[in-house]
């Protein structure tokens, strides 16, 4: 009998296996389980259609040479975040744009704006070991993490 | 006709040809340790020794022998054994030369280099080949020595498809504009000019909710032509089109008018993004900068300790440094509106190189978004381990857990907690 997870609600059978299949390769180290936000993950333009910038804005970063964005950013590290004509995604433009997308906003509604500052102490072209990545979030700890001896 | 009732063979007599995980991983690797990269073509086919039995009657062009009984020696256009024969024959050239082939990949072939301390490679797709080494220029001496190798070509332009170009600083750029050039030019022949479109498909557009009426014949086989042609092309690295493709793909069988709309829509697509392909970098990605970790406990190990590596013996000592891995996963759940089911999508980085991607849908119904972003986990969990193991068999050092980001804290948190059944 495969045990159930106990954090999940789910107890189909196939989730249980799947659920020790994940968990056997990450305490195993070989994998690692990351949460990225939706506007980062490189896997969602492969799940739905997207309207012209927000496809231009997920595979322009794909496609393009890495090498070229390193060079940029040596000299900048602001980005400034704008919402879309559809207001359902925030999309990362670099602040130039950011003028000549200002007439696109909806009348009596400012661009909301807010910048955060990316990781500018990594040096142009280092690789960054995945373990000394600079995290900007504290680390989440369970919420359901139960005790040696508690009961949920 | 009738070829269900023909018995098949009880011998192999198919040729196994590169992954094109391999060819990408090789090329990726070639740019990392600044290796040469060469391709040839090897019209030798017919060399190799046949294993089927095949006789027949000599001519009158045999003079003396007239009207004896003939067997066949070396191998033949057309006969079925004949692309397994050269297989095996092309395989005990590049065994002699020194190449061994990988474990994951029976036609990657790998041998420690005389010029660096590293590896150097070679891929066969049945007679084309690639060389990826310090002096690749050698390796194709000897194997010319037993081989006509023609269409050679040092600083490869094309392979297998793909055009290669060389920005002014000297890094790979992998695109299908040959290929699509003559798709866009036959398409426009046989079946006229499609528009130019800025995105492969549609926002909101379902393609399986459509109810216009059904294509006529020519219009099926014009369907079923582009299809075919985006079905190479996402293989081939035009990863954009992905999600498209594999929305479409699933009427092939019998297409709606609308549907062969957004199909020459897709075509629009590519017409207007000709040149879109991507970059070979081995360096680590710049994205994601905002990410989060659920910490695991420290007896999480102890439940699975059962647990042993991939780790075969028979693969080569590593020694070229570690690449990055990164995987992207996402599920759509329910995304399909008539059976409900949900979406997996994946992309794999190594270095900063998209290297697999796959748009499927999944094969059960999930009844949460959990369900479906948690089968999409596992799948991505398989393309780790896989691709892990194809690393560590081209002696590549794969040490570092392989990060997997996705978007849905739950699949995190399920992932990452020890199961209270076990102490």
């Amino acid at each position: 009998m495969v045990p159930a997870n106990p954090g999940s609600t789910l107890n189909k059978k196939a989730i249980t296996l799947v659920n020790h299949y994940v968990q056997e390769h990450q305490a195993n180290s070989m994998i690692e389980i990351w949460k990225i936000p939706p506007d980062q993950n490189y896997g969602d333009p492969f799940t739905k259609a997207l309207n012209s910038i927000e496809h231009g804005g997920y595979f322009y970063k794909l496609q393009r040479n890495q090498s070229d964005k390193r060079e940029r950013n040596a000299s900048r590290s602001t980005y400034v975040s704008i919402p879309t004509l559809h207001y359902t995604r925030l999309v990362v433009l670099h602040a130039p744009i950011l003028g000549s997308l200002a007439r696109l906003r909806v009348p009596g509604q400012p661009i909301q704006t807010h910048s955060y500052t990316t990781n500018a102490s990594i040096p142009n072209g280092v690789s960054i070991p995945c373990e000394n990545r600079v995290n900007p979030r504290p680390t989440v700890e369970s919420e359901f993490d139960y005790g040696e001896n508690s009961s949920p | 006709m009738g070829g269900h009732v023909i018995n098949s063979s009880k011998r192999i007599t198919y040729s196994s040809t590169a992954q094109d995980v391999s060819i990408q991983l090789l090329r990726l690797i070639a740019v990392r340790n600044e290796l040469s990269s060469m391709t040839g073509d090897s019209n030798a086919v017919c060399t190799a020794p046949v294993t089927e039995k095949s006789f027949s009657c000599a001519g009158v062009e045999f003079l003396d022998h007239n009207g004896c009984i003939v067997t066949l020696k070396r191998a033949l256009y057309g006969l079925k054994t004949t692309s397994r024969s050269f297989h095996e024959f092309f395989a005990e050239c590049l065994m002699r030369i020194g190449f061994t082939p990988t474990r994951a990949d029976p036609d990657l072939w790998y041998r420690k280099s005389d010029d660096y301390e590293g590896d150097d490679y070679m891929a066969t797709h049945v007679d084309d080949i690639i060389i990826a080494a310090k002096r690749p220029v050698e390796y194709m001496a000897k194997i010319e020595q037993e081989f006509n190798i023609r269409n050679q070509e040092d600083l490869p332009s094309c392979y297998l498809g793909n055009s290669y170009k060389r920005d002014p600083n000297g890094h790979l750029h992998i695109l299908s504009s040959k290929y699509l050039k003559e798709v866009l030019w036959q398409l426009k022949k046989k079946f006229g000019e499609v528009q130019k479109m800025a995105i492969p498909l549609c926002v909101r557009e379902h393609p399986k909710l459509d109810d216009s009426p059904f294509c006529s014949e020519a219009e099926h086989k014009q369907y079923q032509h582009i299809i075919g042609v985006c079905q190479w092309l996402v293989i081939a690295g035009c990863f954009a089109i992905n999600y498209a493709v594999s929305s479409l793909s699933r009427f092939s069988i019998a297409p709606r008018q609308r549907q062969l709309q957004l199909a020459r829509e897709l075509m629009g697509y590519l017409r207007k993004h000709p040149k879109r392909g991507y970059f070979t970098d081995p360096r680590p990605p710049t994205v994601p900068t905002d990410f989060e970790r659920v910490a695991i406990k420290e007896d999480f190990g102890y439940q699975y300790s059962y647990f042993t590596k991939d780790i075969d013996p028979r693969f080569p000592e590593p020694l070229s440094a570690e690449l990055d891995i990164n995987i992207f996963v996402d599920g759509d759940h329910g995304h399909d509106k008539v059976t409900g089911r949900s979406i997996t999508s994946l992309i794999t980085l190594v270095g900063s190189t998209p290297v697999i991607w796959s748009s499927k849908r999944q094969s059960c119904v999930q009844l949460s978004t959990f369900g479906a972003e948690f089968t999409a986990l596992k799948k991505a969990v398989e393309e780790a381990a896989a691709l892990r193991y194809h690393l560590r068999s081209m002696g590549i050092k794969v040490e570092k857990p392989t990060p997997i980001y996705i978007d849905n804290m739950s699949v995190v948190l399920n992932g990452s907690r020890q199961s209270r059944e076990y102490p």
